[in-house]
């Protein structure tokens, strides 16, 4: 073997282990000091008709070992292990991120808990389009109790951990107080508006009225719960610009959904049934909820450092 | 599971796990001398990477069609000079080679059977 060969063989072999390295470690401690072995032989017996084909040898274990990596890695580990790894890296990054920046955490935690009892929201909305015919009152009750529990809880962590049992309360109790108080108010006032499709500009600003003032009273109601009267009013307009703007998300995304997932019969209203009915309605719900989290958390953490 | 529904359940078998119980058919060999082996059989339309190989040779002896022998033997061919592993075919490992192979073979009969007929 004359110098130049040799270096490129020492570099070849050095790919190659750097490459071994990725293997999971059980793996690895069984079969890699045979693998090394058997590829110095492959590449040695090849380098005898040129650098070429011992080339190949080694290109060959490089653009086999994505596939090769992945499936050992699988293979030694159960999904629960995958999504815990998966689970630890996610918090292991979120974590010191969230918290460098209380405002990320307030919004990720608000997020999280509105994105629940939303999805919660909706799944009773199903239960209820499905199995009773829209019939089952209870059933939007729970979903309405659970939608302002949730998102109490998430408030109620970023506002007063110790009392988050209350914010709970608070935001079950609230959230229904606030829709029912708005549907009154808003058939008072638009007697049409909820039963006719907007068609004009003012009807869909009519229509947006709606949860601008749920979000409202919905803020001024948790607002009052912690806030001691300080900085109410900034938290309360915030409740209502974020429902306003889940709301417009939970719009704007069946209407996307309905558009160009399944697209409307001709001059028909599309009107989606079975498996589709839990899509079109639980992930409008889900996002709308997420945005409303999102929006919310941090205006509650600035509400209360303001008022303290 | 008793054998003969092992045996049933693990056909078909992928071509990496087909060629390399058929290597070893006549006897022991060493991870090197399966992957040539092989290439010969396959006239170099399969070629091994080591990583295909050895999670193949893993996943059988996991599932104990083959198992690990000569142990402590020396290199004879000088790179390593290390103890070299060999695979022999387990007995299952026989049986599942000998189904695969029928199964192989219904299929061919079936297909020269049903080709249609030249005009």
């Amino acid at each position: 073997m004359d110098g130049q060969s040799g270096t490129r063989t020492i570099v070849a072999h050095k790919v190659y282990r750097a490459v071994l390295r990725l293997y999971p470690t059980g793996f690895r401690g069984r079969f890699g000091q045979e693998m090394s072995d058997v590829f110095e032989q492959a590449f040695a017996e090849r380098l005898r008709r040129g650098f070429g084909p011992a080339l190949g040898v080694l290109v060959q274990e490089i653009l086999d070992a994505p596939g090769c990596i992945a499936r050992e890695h699988i293979a030694e580990r159960s999904p629960g292990d995958a999504a815990g790894i998966a689970g630890g890296y996610a918090a292991g990054y979120a974590g010191p991120l969230a918290a460098s920046h209380p405002r990320l955490w307030s919004s990720l935690v608000s997020a999280l808990a509105f994105g629940v009892g939303f999805f919660l929201l909706g799944v009773t909305d199903v239960l209820r389009e499905t199995y009773g015919n829209g019939e089952l009152e209870r059933l939007g009750l729970s979903g309405i109790l659970c939608a302002g529990g949730f998102g109490g809880l998430g408030l109620g962590l970023i506002m007063d951990a110790r009392k988050k049992g209350l914010f709970v309360l608070w935001g079950a109790v609230g959230f229904l107080f606030a829709q029912v108080f708005i549907n009154c108010l808003y058939e008072g006032i638009f007697p049409n508006a909820m039963s006719t499709p907007a068609m004009s500009l003012q009807d869909l600003l009519i229509a947006f009225l709606y949860p601008l003032g749920m979000g409202c009273v919905f803020g001024l109601i948790i607002g009052a719960a912690s806030l001691r009267g300080k900085c109410m009013l900034p938290f309360m307009v915030s409740g209502g610009l974020a429902l306003m703007a889940g709301f417009f998300t939970n719009r704007l995304s069946a209407a996307l959904m309905q558009s160009y997932l399944l697209p409307a019969p001709a001059g028909g209203i599309p009107s989606p049934e079975g498996g589709w009915l839990l899509l079109y309605i639980l992930v409008p719900y889900l996002l709308e909820g997420v945005l409303l989290g999102a929006l919310l958390g941090p205006a509650a953490r600035r509400s209360t450092f303001a008022s303290t | 599971m008793d054998q003969k529904n092992e045996v049933q359940s693990s056909l078909p078998l992928t071509e990496a796990t087909f060629f390399i119980l058929l290597s070893l058919a006549p006897g022991s060999k060493h991870g090197y001398a399966i992957m040539k082996e092989v290439s010969e059989m396959s006239r170099g339309r399969v070629a091994f990477s080591t990583g295909t190989l050895y999670g193949a040779i893993k996943r059988m002896l996991d599932q104990r069609w083959i198992e690990r022998t000569g142990e402590g033997e020396a290199d004879e061919a000088e790179e390593t000079g290390r103890p070299r592993k060999a695979y022999l075919l387990t007995s299952l490992g026989k049986k599942i080679m000998t189904a695969e192979v029928a199964r192989m073979q219904d299929l061919v009969q079936l297909a020269v059977a049903s080709r249609p007929q030249e005009t």
